[in-house]
């Protein structure tokens, strides 16, 4: 049998040659395919050039428009319309800004944003933005490419920042000079507190805040941690931090963290003053006696009443000459009521000129009128401190406001202050010291403001750049 | 010969792949380095954080320096990656500093990023 299969030898080599050519065949095949495979890989890479440099190109023309907005649009309201041709390219951007500053805007945002400072609410106003750009690769548009012409919506928001949650907030002083500014005493913030300038503030030890932020903390800061109100040192929320504002100071960088919101001038729209002049208010001086019955009296000699109770008290500004400020609560039914009665701000400006130096601010009885007190000092002034207090002795007070302090050293008068909780809903913001009562049995709770109503209108507010594709 | 063939084409091939390779990480890394100087960081903080191979590449920053564009002024630095020569065929030290020195790498196109000047002092 085997003999006889050998005869068959011319079909088993026939079936050799033919497994040999299949196998040149197909290795043929594969080696092109490799070599087909580099040479689309080494294409590839090769176009990562044209591709980087386009999508660089589109940031950097972003760039522009983000550099544009802060610059013409964040602190105008003026209309703009503004065309950016990019050095050495081809790319163009065009900038259309409305004419509502953000600080003045009342357009509420037509989707809520739940990250960020505008946690719940604020207002925006928005640009629109468009981007042209050239690609190197190609003289013509083409469509399989992708677009080379962009829309984006930049929305400028702004919003309270004690609303937004930063309940207790140390800005920084307009001038350099060393204040010895402190952060002092026991201190329960239910929410974030944010500390500029740390390495010039000196925190006590009973602050106990829920989180804290440390804007623009770099390696050469020592940083002292703080405890939260579990009393164990927490490490701060620091990053990421978006860029916010409360306004252009006339010496720095709008984004340096100082405050002077009060009465900046300069016909400034975060101007809290400005913005309380357009509403109902009343003007009082402290050299002046005025009761007209509109809940703010004033004796003439330095000494300025506000009812808080009063259904008749509007904004009221006082123009200097104030020794003491006393707030007067509400009691038994109108408390009850006085989250009904409309918010108010109360300033006090004697930046201008002043013939007494304001030295006490009294805070009697306890409020749930939502309220926002503005304190400003003339300058050379502000190294004397504020005394203050809450002089209720209920034990348990409640005081419904948001404080801004500029140039305002505020020292709380510990024989004035009952023993017990003090909460404070609402929160401070301040560039100069804070103390408070080191007392443990005299605590002062700082929450948020849960029902704000119209004090989004009237607190002054933080802003910010969030920017869209915009699709249609 | 045919083994020869195979394998000076194999070893062409996977130097082919090698440097497209290299090429790919350094465009890789100059882009992520130019995004993230966009986004506010140091040259110094983005060359501590991007996971470079320091033997295959090299991360340079210019200083950064400002550039106007009509009414505004931007803050700009150019990006360069310098990919290094092969060492794959070094035998010893000395080899391998000759093999730099006659083969210094290839220096990719520059890139220039802007970024606004808003961040928090």
């Amino acid at each position: 049998m085997r003999f006889k299969e050998y005869k068959d030898r011319s079909k088993v080599s026939g079936a050799t040659i033919l497994m040999g050519l299949m196998v040149m065949a197909f290795g043929t095949i594969g080696l092109t395919a490799w070599v087909s495979i580099l040479s689309a890989r080494s294409e590839q890479v090769r176009n990562y050039e044209f591709q980087i440099s386009h999508r660089i190109s589109k940031l950097n023309t972003e760039s522009i428009i983000k550099q544009s907005i802060y610059d013409n649009c964040l602190n105008s309201d003026k209309r703009t319309f503004k065309l950016y041709r990019v050095p050495n390219k081809n790319d163009v951007a065009i900038v259309r800004g409305t004419n509502g500053s953000t600080f003045l805007s009342k357009l509420s945002p037509e989707k809520y944003l739940r990250i960020g400072h505008g946690n719940g609410g604020g207002f925006q106003s928005s640009v629109l933005a468009s981007i042209f750009t050239k690609r190197r690769n190609s003289g013509n548009i083409n469509l399989a490419e992708g677009p080379n012409h962009f829309l984006k919506n930049y929305y400028l928001r702004s919003r309270s920042p004690i609303l937004s949650g930063d309940l207790l907030v140390m800005h920084k002083p307009i001038n350099s000079w060393n204040l010895n500014r402190k952060l002092f005493g026991n201190i329960h913030v239910y929410g974030n507190s944010m500390l500029w300038n740390l390495s010039e503030l000196k925190i006590g030890d009973k602050i106990r805040t829920a989180s804290y932020a440390i804007p623009g903390i770099s390696n050469d800061v020592s940083v002292k941690p703080l405890k939260n109100l579990q009393d164990e040192f927490i490490a701060p929320l620091n990053f990421p931090i978006k860029a916010h504002t409360t306004g252009i100071d006339a010496e720095g960088s709008s984004y340096s963290g100082v405050l002077d919101v009060i009465d900046p001038g300069k016909s400034a729209p975060w101007s809290v003053k400005s913005a309380v002049e357009e509403l109902a208010n009343v003007r009082v001086n402290g050299s002046a006696v005025y009761n007209r019955g509109r809940g703010v009296m004033s004796d003439g000699s330095g000494i300025v009443n506000v009812d808080l109770g009063s259904p008749f008290l509007t904004n009221v500004i006082i123009g200097g000459n104030v020794k003491e400020l006393h707030f007067n609560g509400q009691s038994g039914f109108v408390f009850s009521r006085a989250d009904q009665l409309p918010a108010v701000v109360i300033i006090m400006d004697d930046s201008s000129g002043s013939s007494f130096n304001l030295s006490k601010i009294y805070f009697h009885g306890k409020n749930m009128r939502r309220l926002v007190v503005c304190v400003k000092k003339r300058i050379d002034l502000a190294m004397y401190p504020v005394d203050y207090a809450f002089t209720d002795k209920s034990g348990n007070t409640v005081w419904r406001m948001i404080l801004i302090a500029e140039n305002t050293h505020l020292v709380a008068v510990n024989d004035d202050i009952a023993f017990g909780d003090f909460n404070l809903i609402g929160g401070i913001s301040t560039d100069r010291s804070f103390e408070w009562s080191n007392n443990i049995e005299k605590r002062l709770v700082i929450k948020r403001e849960a029902s704000p109503g119209f004090l989004e209108y009237l607190a002054p507010r933080t802003a910010w750049l969030e920017s869209f594709r915009k699709n249609n | 010969m045919g083994i020869g063939a195979v394998l000076s084409l194999s070893h062409g091939t996977l130097s082919q792949e090698e440097v497209t390779r290299q090429l790919a990480r350094g465009y890789c890394f100059q882009e992520n380095a130019a995004k993230l100087y966009y986004l506010g960081l140091e040259p110094e903080e983005i060359i501590d954080l991007l996971p470079l191979d320091t033997t295959e590449l090299e991360l340079n920053f210019t200083d950064s320096y400002m550039v106007r564009v009509n009414d505004v002024d931007v803050e700009a630095s150019s990006v360069s990656v310098k990919i290094k020569g092969p060492n794959s065929f070094t035998i010893n030290n000395n080899l391998s500093l000759n093999s730099h020195e006659k083969n210094p790498g290839r220096d990719l196109p520059s890139i220039e990023v802007y970024r606004p000047t808003t961040r928090l002092d």
